[in-house]
This record gives C-alpha cells, sequence and structure tokens, in this order.
C-alpha cells in the first residue's frame, strides 16, 4: 500500500516545454509532493493506469494525436475514481476556450484550470486540493472494498450454511414467530415425498408433515409457545409420515431466536429421525433388561465379575444367595475369600484367572466358602471379559451350588469305600492274633474315611472291670488315668454297664461331668459302643474326634457296624486265649500229674522191691544158713517164695521200662543196625542156646538207640522164651527197603501166635492165650510197640501157630 | 591185712538191708566195726564226731528219709575234716542222672545193689579185697 500511497500522492507532469515542467516540478517538491513528468500523452496514458494522485497537463499538451487514448483511459477509471485533472492554461484569457476545455474533459475527470502564467502559490493550492480529493476517492475505495470483502464472506456463510442447512443429516426447519414456515431443508423433504412449496409459508402444524396426525397438529402451538418462553432448546419426540407411509420417530428440538432486545426473531426446530436409534436402544435396553432380569432373578446361579485383580465389580442375587454376602459386602472385595485356604494356599484364584485369560475359559470343581466359613461344592467356569479391543478388563464367572449332588456323590463313594473297608476289616479280623491287633486295624482303616483321632479299646474282666486294651491319638501318660474302669466309672464302665451307645457331641461345650477327661485330651465328639456277641460283653470300643463337633448318623451306624465286627473278632481272641490258657494250664497240670506218677512209679518200684529183694534174701538166707534144720518140703516152699518174688521183680522192673521207653526223651539218629543186633545177641545171655542168623548186611535206620535195644533184646527174649520145649530157638534176622522205610524181621520157630491175638499182644498186661505167668508179665511187647511208636516207625507180626512168628519193626532208612 | 582199723559207716534206713549188709560183711570176713546211720542227719551227725572216731570209709545209701545221700556225700566234700573220705556209693538206682551226679561229687565208686543174698557176698568180698586189703586210706 505504500507504494500505492506514494503512487497517490504522485502528480504526473504533462508540459511539453522542459523549463516550464520542471519549474513545476520544483515549485512541488518545494512542498513535499513528487511530480513526475511525462514527455506527451502517449508516456502519460501508459503510466497513469499504475496510479496517480492527480494530472498536471499544460494545455500545449493536449495534442489532438494521443487525445482519444486519453480520453478512453480516463473514462475507464474505476467508478469510484475521479482523477484530478489540471490543466494549464492561457484560455482563461478568453473565456470561451476555458469553457470549451471543460466541456471536453468535464465528461472524463475532475477538471481544474490553472492560469498562466502561473503562480506558484495558485499551482500549489490547485495540486493540494485535487490530492486532497483524490486521498478522499482512495479512502472511500479502500472503505467500499472492505465492505464488498464484508459482503462476499457474508454471502460465502450465506451460501455455507445453505450447503450445511440443505445438506444436513438432521431435518432442519425456520419457523417466523407466528409458526410460519421460513426455511426448510432437503431431508424431511426427501423424507416424506413432500414439496418445499407446499411447506413454505405456511404454519409449521398445517404443513402436510402432520396431514393424519392430529395430536401433532395441535401439538405444535403450544410447543412453540413454550421455547418461546423459555431460554433453552425445548425437546420433544415426534411422530412423521415417512414417503412410504412408515410412522417414524423423530427427537426434535425447537430453539428460540432473538435478538438483542429479546425479542422473538424466529424459531429453529431440528430434529432427528430417530426410529433406527430408537429401535437399537430399545434393543439394547431390552438386552440390558434381560440381562439384568437373568441377573437378578437367577437365584440358583451366583453370577460375579471382578477385575483383573480380583477385586469382585459385580454381584448378583444368586450371588448372594449362594456365597451368603450381600452385594456391598461383597463388591470392592478379593475373590480370594470365597477359596478355602487350601486352595488360597495353591493359589487356586490366580490360576482360574491366567487360565480363563489364556484360554477364554477356566471351568471350576471345587468347595468354596460361604459367608462364614460353610464349605460348599461348587461347579461353574470364569470365562474373561475383554473390550472391543480384545483388552483384558476382568473375568466373570458364574457357578452354582452342587453340595448336595457333590455330598450325595461323595455319601456314594464313600459308602462304597466303607463297604470295601467292612470287607477289609472283617478279612483283617480272621488272622488277627490279640484284641490290640484288631482295633488298631479297625482304627487304622477308619482314620481314612471319617474324621476319628482317638480309640480306646477296653476289654471286660473278671468281677465286672475293664481294662485299656488299646488306645490311641492320646499320651500314654493321659491315659494312665484310665488304664482300669470298674463297671459304671466314667463313660466306658457306664457303657459296660449299661450295654448301651454313648454319644458326647460338642465336648467342649458339653456339661457333661463325665466328659471332663475327654475336654481335656482335646476331644469335640466322643461316641463309646459296647462290644457285645449275643448277650456276651466282649469291652468297648470308642472313638473320639479332635476336628468335628458330632458324628453323622451315617458314621454312626457305620461305627456301630464296624463295631460288631470288632466284637465278634475279639470274643474269637479272647475264646481262643482262654482255650489256649485252660489247655496250657491243663497240660501243666496233667504233667504235674505225670511227674507226680512217675516219683509215684519210681517210689512204687523202689518200695515194691525193696521189700521183694528182703524176701528173697531171707528166703535164701533161710535156705542157705538153716538148710540142715529145714524139711525137703521147706526148702521147696522157700523157693517157691523165690521165683514169685522174682516175677513180682520182673513185673514192676517192666512196668518201670515202659514207662521209661513212653516218657523218656526220645533223640533219633542214624544207627548201624548190625552192630546194635550184634551187640544183643553177645550180650544176651539167653540167647546165647539159640541158632541165631543175621542176614548181613542190615541197613541203616533213623531212630534212638536206646530204644532199639530195648525193642531188640524183648523180641529176640520172647523168640527164645516162647517155644517148645524139645525145639532149639532158631531166629532168622533180615532188613529189607519198602516204600523208602527198612522193615526189620525177626523170624523165630516158637508157638505162633493165633490170628485172634496177633492185635491184642502188643497191648500192656496182654499176653497170649497160652503165655503162662512165669513166661512173661505182658508188658514186653507193649514197651516195644510204644518204643517203635515214638520213633516214628510202625511194628507188626505174622504167625502161624506151631510154626512160629515174624515180628517186624519198619523204620525210618537212615 | 586189714588197712583200715577204723569203722566202717553204712548210711542205710532200710532194716532189711542193714541185716543184708552185714550178712554179707561177716560172710566176707570183713572185721572192721560196721556202724549204721539211718538217715541223712544222722550221717552227717556221725561224721562231724572227733577225728579218733571217723570212719574209714562210707557206705551211702542215696535215698534216705531228712537228708538224701547225694546232700549228704555234698556235704562231705565242702566240709574240710571230711572232704578226702572216701564214699561209696550203693543204691538200688540204676539212674544215669543218680550215677553222673554221684561222680560228679567225686564218689569213690557207685554200686547198684544186687538183687540176691550171693551176689551181695560177692560184692561184700569185692570191697574187702580192693578197699579194705590193697586200697590205702587217707589220715593212716
Amino acid at each position: 500500500m505504500s507504494s500505492q500511497g506514494n503512487l497517490t500522492e504522485r502528480v504526473l507532469v504533462l508540459t511539453p516545454s522542459g523549463n516550464d515542467a520542471e519549474n513545476v516540478v520544483q515549485v512541488l517538491r518545494g512542498v513535499g509532493i513528487t511530480g513526475t513528468i511525462c514527455k506527451d500523452l502517449a508516456a502519460l496514458t501508459a503510466v497513469y493506469p499504475a496510479g496517480a494522485g492527480a494530472l498536471l497537463i499544460a494545455e500545449e499538451g493536449l495534442t489532438r494525436d494521443g487525445l482519444d487514448e486519453f480520453c478512453q483511459s480516463l473514462a475507464s477509471q474505476p467508478k469510484w475514481s475521479d482523477i484530478p485533472l489540471l490543466i494549464i492554461t492561457r484560455s482563461t484569457e478568453t473565456e470561451e476556450k476555458g469553457q470549451e476545455l471543460l466541456r471536453y474533459f468535464a465528461p472524463h475527470g475532475n477538471v481544474t484550470l490553472v492560469e498562466r502564467p502561473l503562480r506558484p502559490i495558485s499551482l500549489i493550492s490547485a495540486v493540494q486540493v485535487a490530492l486532497r480529493g483524490r486521498r478522499k476517492q482512495y479512502e472511500l475505495r479502500r472503505f467500499v472494498e472492505q465492505q464488498g470483502e464484508t459482503l462476499r464472506r457474508v454471502q460465502e456463510t450465506e451460501q455455507r450454511f445453505r450447503a450445511i442447512f440443505n445438506q444436513q443429516f438432521q431435518f432442519m426447519a425456520i419457523l417466523s414467530p407466528e409458526g410460519v414456515v421460513m426455511e426448510i431443508n432437503e431431508l424431511p423433504l426427501s423424507a416424506t415425498g413432500i414439496s418445499r412449496e407446499q411447506v413454505l409459508g405456511k404454519r409449521f402444524w398445517e404443513t402436510p408433515f402432520w396431514a393424519d396426525l392430529p395430536e401433532m397438529q395441535a401439538g405444535w402451538p403450544k410447543r412453540l409457545e413454550s421455547a418461546a418462553r423459555s431460554e433453552r432448546p425445548v425437546i420433544s419426540v415426534d411422530e412423521y409420515r415417512s414417503a412410504d407411509g412408515e410412522v417414524r420417530l423423530t427427537d426434535a428440538a425447537i430453539t428460540a431466536v432473538r435478538n438483542v432486545d429479546g425479542q422473538l426473531r424466529f424459531f429453529i426446530v431440528q430434529a432427528s429421525d430417530i426410529t433406527d436409534r430408537k429401535k437399537a436402544e430399545d434393543a439394547l435396553r431390552f438386552s440390558e433388561e434381560q440381562n439384568r432380569l437373568i441377573m437378578e432373578n437367577v437365584k440358583d446361579f451366583a453370577i460375579f465379575a471382578f477385575d483383573r485383580e480380583g477385586r469382585i465389580t459385580v454381584w448378583n442375587p444368586g450371588a448372594e444367595g449362594v456365597f451368603g454376602y450381600s452385594s456391598d459386602e461383597a463388591i470392592g472385595q478379593k475373590v480370594d475369600r470365597l477359596f478355602t485356604a487350601e486352595d488360597q494356599a495353591a493359589k487356586a484364584p490366580q490360576q482360574e484367572m491366567e487360565k480363563a485369560a489364556d484360554t477364554g475359559l477356566a471351568p471350576d470343581e471345587r468347595w468354596h466358602l460361604r459367608k462364614g466359613g460353610k464349605r460348599f461344592f461348587a461347579s461353574g467356569a470364569t470365562r474373561p471379559l475383554l473390550d472391543d479391543k480384545g483388552v483384558l478388563h476382568g473375568f466373570l464367572k458364574v457357578l452354582r451350588d452342587i453340595t448336595e449332588q457333590k455330598v450325595a456323590q461323595l455319601a456314594i463313594e464313600s459308602k462304597t469305600r466303607r463297604l470295601q473297608l467292612l470287607a477289609d476289616v472283617a478279612h483283617a479280623l480272621l488272622p488277627a492274633e490279640s484284641t490290640a491287633a484288631i482295633a488298631r486295624e479297625i482304627f487304622r482303616c477308619l482314620k481314612v474315611e471319617l474324621p476319628l483321632d482317638v480309640y480306646f479299646n477296653y476289654v471286660a474282666e473278671a468281677d465286672e472291670c475293664l481294662r485299656l486294651d488299646s488306645f490311641e491319638g492320646v499320651s500314654a501318660n493321659e491315659a494312665s488315668e484310665v488304664t482300669h474302669l470298674t463297671f459304671g466309672e466314667r463313660i466306658c464302665g457306664t457303657v459296660a454297664e449299661q450295654r448301651k451307645v454313648w454319644i458326647v457331641n460338642h465336648v467342649q461345650e458339653s456339661t457333661e461331668p463325665l466328659a471332663e477327661f475327654l475336654r481335656t485330651v482335646g476331644l469335640r465328639a466322643y461316641v463309646s459302643f459296647p462290644l457285645l456277641v449275643e448277650e456276651k460283653l466282649v469291652g468297648t470300643l470308642s472313638f473320639g474326634s479332635r476336628s468335628e463337633d458330632q458324628f453323622s448318623v451315617e458314621d454312626l451306624d457305620y461305627l456301630r457296624t464296624i463295631c460288631n465286627f470288632a466284637a465278634l473278632g475279639q470274643e474269637r481272641i479272647l475264646y481262643e486265649r482262654n482255650l489256649e490258657e485252660t489247655v496250657q494250664a491243663r497240660t501243666a497240670e496233667l504233667q504235674t500229674k505225670i511227674g507226680e506218677l512217675e516219683a509215684f512209679s519210681y517210689s512204687v518200684s523202689h518200695d515194691l522191691r525193696a521189700p521183694l529183694r528182703a524176701m528173697q534174701g531171707y528166703a535164701q538166707v533161710l535156705a542157705e544158713d538153716y538148710a540142715e534144720s529145714l524139711a525137703p518140703e521147706a526148702r521147696e516152699y522157700l523157693e517157691r517164695i523165690g521165683s514169685s518174688a522174682e516175677r513180682l521183680d520182673n513185673l514192676v522192673s517192666d512196668i518201670l521200662t515202659y514207662g521209661r521207653v513212653a516218657r523218656g526223651e526220645i533223640v533219633k539218629t542214624g544207627i548201624d543196625l548190625e552192630r546194635l543186633v550184634r551187640e544183643v545177641v553177645d550180650g544176651y545171655p539167653a540167647l546165647q542156646n539159640a541158632k541165631i542168623d543175621i542176614e548181613s548186611p542190615l541197613h541203616r535206620v533213623i531212630g534212638h538207640e536206646g530204644s532199639l535195644i530195648q525193642c531188640i533184646s524183648n523180641l529176640l527174649g520172647n523168640a527164645v522164651k516162647f517155644i517148645p520145649e524139645a525145639k532149639t530157638p532158631e531166629i532168622r534176622i533180615w532188613s529189607e527197603e519198602l516204600d523208602g522205610h527198612i522193615r526189620i524181621n525177626f523170624r523165630d520157630n516158637g508157638i505162633g501166635i493165633p490170628p485172634q491175638d496177633q492185635e491184642r499182644i502188643f497191648r500192656i498186661f496182654e499176653k497170649g492165650a497160652h503165655t503162662t505167668s512165669s513166661q512173661g508179665t505182658g508188658i514186653g511187647l507193649a514197651i516195644v510197640r510204644k518204643a517203635v511208636e515214638r520213633m516214628d516207625g510202625r511194628i507188626g507180626v505174622e504167625s502161624t501157630p506151631g510154626e512160629g512168628s515174624c515180628f517186624w519193626i519198619e523204620l525210618a532208612r537212615a | 591185712m586189714n588197712t583200715c582199723h577204723r569203722p566202717i559207716l553204712l548210711v542205710e534206713d532200710n532194716a532189711d538191708d542193714i541185716f543184708f549188709m552185714k550178712r554179707a560183711f561177716r560172710t566176707a570176713g570183713i572185721t572192721a566195726t560196721l556202724e549204721v546211720a539211718t538217715d541223712g542227719d544222722e550221717a552227717i551227725q556221725h561224721l562231724s564226731a572227733p577225728d579218733a572216731t571217723q570212719p574209714c570209709l562210707v557206705i551211702l545209701d542215696l535215698k534216705l528219709p531228712k537228708r538224701g545221700g547225694l546232700d549228704v556225700l555234698r556235704w562231705i566234700r565242702h566240709e574240710s575234716n571230711v572232704r578226702s573220705m572216701v564214699v561209696i556209693v550203693l543204691t538200688t538206682s540204676k539212674e544215669t542222672s543218680d550215677l553222673e551226679r554221684a561222680y560228679e561229687l567225686r564218689a569213690n565208686a557207685y554200686l547198684v545193689k544186687p538183687s540176691g543174698v550171693g551176689q551181695l557176698a560177692e560184692m561184700a568180698k569185692a570191697i574187702q579185697s580192693f578197699w579194705l586189703t590193697h586200697n590205702h586210706f587217707p589220715g593212716e
């Protein structure tokens, strides 16, 4: 603008004569005005459009040549421009000439005539006036230009507004204070198929928008009224009919627009079709309502949500019911408290969250804790809560209390286990060797299944006493207080006396005086059973729990069954022990008696033999010392006394031998049978006259040497004893192997034994029918049989009366 | 020839046996005095008497009233005055246990009473020959 400013101050000077022109410029410069010299009209015409404050033209410069172009240039000035045209003339000398100049240039510019001769002051004042006017023109021009800019902007805004107004996705209308439609945009028209002409200039409620919606028609005036009174938009939901006849919904805002004085200018009605949004909202609301209803009415399911730290954020009434915590109590708390201490320690809550986050689902079957600590078994699942972008915000957990099912299932499992256990217990009872073993085994099995910590097993003893047979779960020191009870003393004694079960629940709170001991050993529940087999009291078996305050009915039934088993088992052991004790006592008694009998028989033998020998002695003394004074008859009697005494002595001696063979200690060894037989044959005087044939070699046998010598000597003794008088005894001895045993045969040529006697002769004091008292005591073969039996052998005889006998002995082979 | 000038002590409770022993000793020609104790206590009492009257030989039955023969023998072996006394056990017992215990208690001989008068006389002669003719007693 500064260059333009300068230009507006610039005076273009056209004077043909150089001096004059220079004078003019010089004069103007003197007052601060720049003068630019143009040498002719063409130059002036060329420079002038760039802008000038005034044109100073000497008359003589106005040549024909270029004048038209110059005038044309002047004529094409902008409307605002009326460039000052100062013409230096002498024409004032003739008025006519001056008039002509003015007429010529007046249509083209603001002409001022400056007379020659030039007076500097006139020139200066004329130029200053011209420039002043010119300056005003420029100012005006600038003003006008500015106004134009403003207008242009208004127009642009108007266009933009209209564009926006028409392209709005909202319905828009401008109503006059009277409700007449002044403007309306395209959208409502295209939506309804109504033309602008049907609407503009009409009262809004009378437009076809509401043609068959009388409520709307009636409502509009009131709503405009209330909008007119309100500083704020008045909102309403309206219906309208769409082009396809559907009644749709809009939400409308009516805004009253006032001028600065507060006077109502117009209303702006804006409305959006909210039919779809409403539908979506309704659907959403319905869905939310549905969810809310589900959340609130699902009582059997606990539904709750928690954030990533496990803090509860949502808690439905089902959760209140299942867990017992109210919503207020639960929200903000950590989910951990819903888990059992074991699961908390095992980090189950964290694992569940991790699993849900990783896999999208964490199934959950576990024991949970209710408010107050009671356990219940729940089945459910945890799912992650993700936002649109898949970011984890928390978790939703749904679970259900299936304690009843679980308990039923556990009960079935427990029943199965218990049946198995019962079978095990029954099985264990049979081989058990003591009452304590039974009780311990039972307790070991029961502990697995039942909350038992302690047992006491009393065994009933004589005089209505109980003895603590075994126990577990209390120290020996504690038990020392109750090792012996009389019937009626303490709980177990009372149970034994009354033969009734005694149950003490809530021991620690119990006021039962007899439960004092139970309290001191820390029990909470206790039950004592009498152990009965039919009517007989075997003892008592009691169980205590430190973890439970009472036993369930099932547990008690089960324990009762087990106790019946225990009673049977212990009764058996006690019976066996009694039996054993009785047998031992009887055996000891018998042994004492046997010992007494042995002593008796020993003393009998001694006492019997002493007088016998005395009898023999005196008979001999009498025969020797008084032979001459005795009659022959008397001497014969003395001999008879002697031989009788000898027989009696033999008898006693054999009885003693039998006793020794029957009861003496037997140690079996390998025996050289042949050597033994030869020793007996050589050493037995009675055999010296016999013909004895030993078939070598004899087998070695297993036996007791002393007993075997007794057998051989008795058998050989019999062989030479029982023989017809005229015969010489002939004995054949041989051995043979039969079924792994060695049979030793002794065949003689004696009188033989009739078949009916062959069995009898082996019994003590039994003799063959033809055996005289002088020949035998009837004990010899009994001794042999007893000796053979004690060596685990057999004895037998084959005999033909009149021809001889063959006795045999079978012994184990060495 | 009799090496012993002191009496012989017969410890025997049976009067018949005492009779037969005395007869057998006579038959065998034994001149030594035969003193008799009829139970264990009496035998010990007898042996507790002063040295001069001590027997040179004790013939000891095992089955005795009050104190048995083995107890008497044990007493003799523990009593310093008589511990080297010659003791011949004469008994009806053939029990091995009796025999072993008698020798354990250092009996000088173990003789089983013979059943006949004749055998008894033979035995008395053997005693006369061995113990009273050839044997030397301590303290003689």
